[in-house]
């Protein structure tokens, strides 16, 4: 290809900024930015206004926080919940891993306080593990003092270039499935009176809010409709638990789920949020957010 | 809850355990704080994160502690903190070793004041700029930043041609460059 001249560059230079330059141009408007200053700064400002434009649309965004905070505010319960820890766990690294020792708590839509009504506790726990998937004794991980320990299989690439292989493959149609994970959602009837609980409805919604480096969201509205907003109708009794299992990092609604991807090892905050209907009303159940490391490693928990 | 209090009356009602008062305080700076991110990290897929651990870091300092002199630069300050933490973890990939980031160091009050109000400035003109574009061009922009869709899905998805799509992107991002960006339009 010809060398661009700043005029061409900047044509193109939003559909660059937005991913929607096909490769050949794409590798040629990157090279005359490493070159040209005046066009490495139009570019920046290209970019700005798509990230304004972003954060724009993305609406969602401030619910989730929100949410966050009134978990925050919530006062601690003093019941624990004493994960099922087993000595010798162990997974490959394409598993995720999450032991957590903590308490969570009831939160209500757009209330500060409790009021009369359904009353329920999330708790995260550890899957159950498949032996035919461990190839071999997992190496040890420390997890003393720590409130939980993840452990996955890592993108090959890093963020950025995980990011971008991502949307072609998107484009492509053929987005990748999210990691495997083994994971279990209970949802537990703390209040004094059996329930009817609804998932699947119109309303319901899974939010996994993972806070940290290396996490890649992408819209998969084709997805398989995971477990936990497949529709179905029961009765919980109070005390007793609905255990809904969770393989692969899959969040949203049914119809606009999204894939989460991890690129990267460190520490992330995991916070699990369930809307469903409950007693005939809407509810949505946060658990407190979790610290959990990631690592391309296996791992044992003590 | 009264929308229209100051900062000051409701980060007293926060510290007073009132957390819708503060739920009113992320509604009204959540923007901002996006935006006042965006541009020091310049990767939307980190702003929602940074802009959460921001609130949340305020949140708990306000449970915790007095209130500050002035909610907004205070905010801002943790913001602009939580970019250099990340971009610290970030330097090697980020910058020339030789090369000192210039974000350690903490501005003032002051500029952190001025910067909120040309992000709000700017948020402004934005919701101006998009008022007055005709629906579908409006649309367009939501499948794109709302619903992250391709040129080529959005073309599936109204019937028209990926060409015609593209071209009237970038139209509309050519005409909101340079209606947002100081001098853009005389150059």
């Amino acid at each position: 290809m010809n060398a661009m001249t700043c005029q061409d560059v900047q044509e193109q230079l939003d559909l660059l900024a937005a991913g929607e330059c096909e490769p050949p141009i794409r590798d040629a408007l990157t090279r005359h930015l490493q070159q040209c200053q005046a066009c490495a700064a139009r570019y920046a400002q290209s970019q700005r206004v798509l990230g304004l434009l972003d954060m724009h649309f993305k609406q969602d965004g401030l619910e989730r926080l929100q949410a966050r905070i009134e978990a925050e505010a919530q006062p601690r319960r003093k019941r624990r919940f004493a994960a099922p820890f087993i000595g010798g766990f162990g997974l490959v690294a394409a598993v995720l891993l999450i032991a957590v020792g903590l308490s969570w708590w009831l939160l209500r839509d757009g209330t500060d306080q409790k009021g009369p009504g359904p009353e329920f506790a999330l708790l995260v726990r550890p899957g159950p593990v498949k032996p035919e998937i461990v190839p071999q004794p997992p190496a040890p991980l420390k997890a003393k003092d720590v409130e939980a320990v993840a452990v996955v299989a890592l993108a090959e690439r890093n963020g950025d270039a995980a990011r971008r292989e991502l949307l072609k493959a998107q484009r492509g149609g053929k987005l990748p499935f999210p990691p495997a994970v083994s994971l279990e959602l209970v949802l537990v009837n703390t209040g004094k009176l059996p329930v009817e609980v609804r998932l699947g409805d119109a309303t319901a919604n899974l939010a996994l809010d993972l806070t940290g480096d290396g996490v890649l969201r992408m819209p998969a509205p084709d997805a398989e409709t995971p477990e936990s907003l497949r529709p179905r109708t029961l009765q919980l009794e109070p005390g007793n638990e609905l255990v809904l299992h969770i393989d692969r990092l899959v969040a949203g609604s049914p119809g606009k789920l999204e894939y989460i991807y991890l690129t990267e090892p460190g520490e992330l905050t995991l916070t699990a949020r369930l809307h469903l209907t409950a007693g005939g009303q809407p509810v949505t159940v946060t658990g407190k957010a979790v610290r959990i490391k990631v690592g391309n490693q296996t791992a044992v928990l003590p | 809850m009264d929308s229209n209090a100051t900062d000051a009356e409701l980060v007293e009602q926060t510290l007073r355990g009132t957390t819708a008062a503060f739920q009113l305080l992320t509604a009204r700076y959540y923007r901002p704080v996006g935006g006042f991110i965006f541009k020091r990290v310049g990767r939307v897929d980190l702003v929602e994160d940074l802009v959460q651990e921001t609130f949340l870091e305020a949140f708990a300092a306000l449970k915790a502690g007095p209130g500050p002199r002035n909610f907004s630069s205070w905010l801002f300050g943790i913001a602009h903190n939580r970019c250099g933490k990340w971009l610290r973890r970030k330097r090697p990939a980020l910058f020339d070793p030789n090369e000192a980031p210039d974000l350690p160091v903490a501005p003032s009050d002051q500029a952190l004041l001025e910067e909120l109000e040309e992000q709000r400035k700017l948020e402004a003109q934005l919701d101006q700029q998009l008022q007055s574009l005709p629906d579908d061009t409006r649309r367009l922009l939501e499948l794109k930043h709302r619903d992250g869709k391709t040129c080529e899905e959005i073309a599936a998805e109204t019937g028209r041609p990926v060409g015609t799509v593209k071209s009237l992107l970038a139209r509309t991002y050519k005409a909101l460059r340079t209606a947002l960006t100081p001098g853009e339009a005389k150059s």
